[in-house]
């Protein structure tokens, strides 16, 4: 029997691994929900001896397996939840302070010196229909973050504060995965309707003048390197047995109304330095602590500024060049929530 | 007074600092990484992170 796409469950290990190729335990793992159809792509790469010499000919006689390929994408609306676990594996740093239910997890890019270059990895598992009757019942594991985007816009309802997290795997599968899924985790909104945004000396909130923001960071994961000599194998095709963060960077770029007296050209010409603090707050936890993020970068410049229009309104396209603080670092980043021990 | 988180530095330091950004960011930065707490982690999970 065909089966509809809404049937997917999805879930993921919110404490990392021991190892590359060890699964997350059953206990581990938690299940969001995801906003986008498409399933995780998992290809077995094949190469056939068709530019061989030797035969006679320039066609194939043979295929050989390769190499497996895993990689996917969450898209989601915002949560504590999910910005939580996006600090804490797209960065690698962490520091978790606080006592339930109110946890705090403060995440820097993960420092190679004490920290390697390798980043916490999770397993991913998809179903639908698992059990006798499955349609996929799948779970790759030793999956790492290559990126993830935060953006926040104008406009009713949850879209206007989202996340993206793509991920490679390093190919390994368990089919069938032989986990069954917790119960779905609440989640609590960040709307962007709560923002606090501050860059380089300008509160775009009091002013009233941001229109549209995106923050991210990207990994440049090493993935070819991860096939190695004794990388490993999985049904005669090899796997990687590492997954290494390449030249890392960070991103922030928004849109806000261009009126007299913006500064937004004049510190481009400069080229001033100031701080960007993003924060976002949802629920209360208890007491004073409420679901929450904020992203400090340390040091921002304005690398592009270009006026142009949104809806028919002037505003100022701001692309800004995070740049290395020697006290601070690149950037902190802090999430709020209720579930205790991500990664 | 703020929450303290206990971290060590890449020479071995172990210092007690306030879970906060304007404290935990310099260190972390330079590569300080949390000492989890045992009590709470249970033996298997403990020790640095990252």
């Amino acid at each position: 029997m065909p089966a509809n796409i809404r049937e997917t469950k999805i879930g993921f290990g919110y404490r990392k691994q021991t190892n590359l190729q060890t699964p997350n335990a059953s206990g581990d793992i938690w299940s969001l929900t995801k906003t986008n159809a498409a399933l995780s792509t998992v290809n077995l790469n094949t190469e056939n001896d068709a530019a061989d010499l030797g035969k006679g000919h320039e066609f194939a006689t043979q295929v050989f397996r390769s190499h497996w390929d895993v990689s996917g994408s969450i898209e989601k609306y915002l949560t504590s939840q999910i910005a939580a676990w996006a600090f804490v594996f797209g960065l690698g740093g962490r520091v978790k302070s606080g006592t339930p239910p109110a946890i705090t997890y403060t995440c820097t890019p993960q420092n190679p010196v004490t920290g390697g270059i390798e980043l916490p990895a999770f397993s991913f598992i998809e179903q639908i229909r698992p059990g006798a009757s499955a349609v996929l019942d799948r779970m790759a594991v030793g999956c790492v973050v290559e990126d993830f985007t935060i953006t926040i816009g104008s406009g009713p309802g949850r879209a206007n504060s989202r996340i993206a997290i793509n991920f490679a795997g390093s190919g390994k599968l368990v089919e069938p995965s032989g986990i069954t899924l917790p119960a779905g985790t609440t989640e609590h909104p960040l709307p962007g309707a709560s923002a606090q945004v501050t860059i380089n000396g300008v509160d775009y909130v009091t002013t009233r003048n941001l229109v549209s923001l995106e923050l991210g960071f990207k990994n440049n994961l090493r993935l070819d390197s991860g096939f190695y000599p004794g990388s490993g194998t999985q049904d005669g095709a090899a796997i990687r047995g590492r997954l290494e963060f390449g030249d890392r960077e960070a991103s922030l770029r928004f849109t806000a109304r261009f009126e007299h007296g913006s500064t937004e050209l004049t510190k481009l010409r400069n080229q001033t330095e100031g701080t960007a603090v993003i924060s976002l707050q949802g629920d209360l936890i208890s007491g004073s602590d409420y679901h929450s993020l904020q992203v400090t970068f340390h040091r921002v410049v304005f690398r592009t500024a270009v006026v142009g229009d949104t809806d028919g309104i002037v505003t100022v396209e701001v692309e800004c060049q995070p740049l290395w603080h020697s006290t601070n670092g690149l950037l902190t980043a802090v999430a709020k929530t209720t579930q205790d021990n991500i990664g | 007074m703020s929450e303290t988180v206990i971290l060590r530095s890449p020479d071995g330091e172990v210092r007690e600092v306030e879970a906060t950004v304007e404290s935990l960011s310099p260190l972390m930065a330079h590569g300080w990484v949390q000492i989890e707490d045992t009590r709470e982690e249970g033996l298997s999970r403990a020790g640095e992170y990252s």
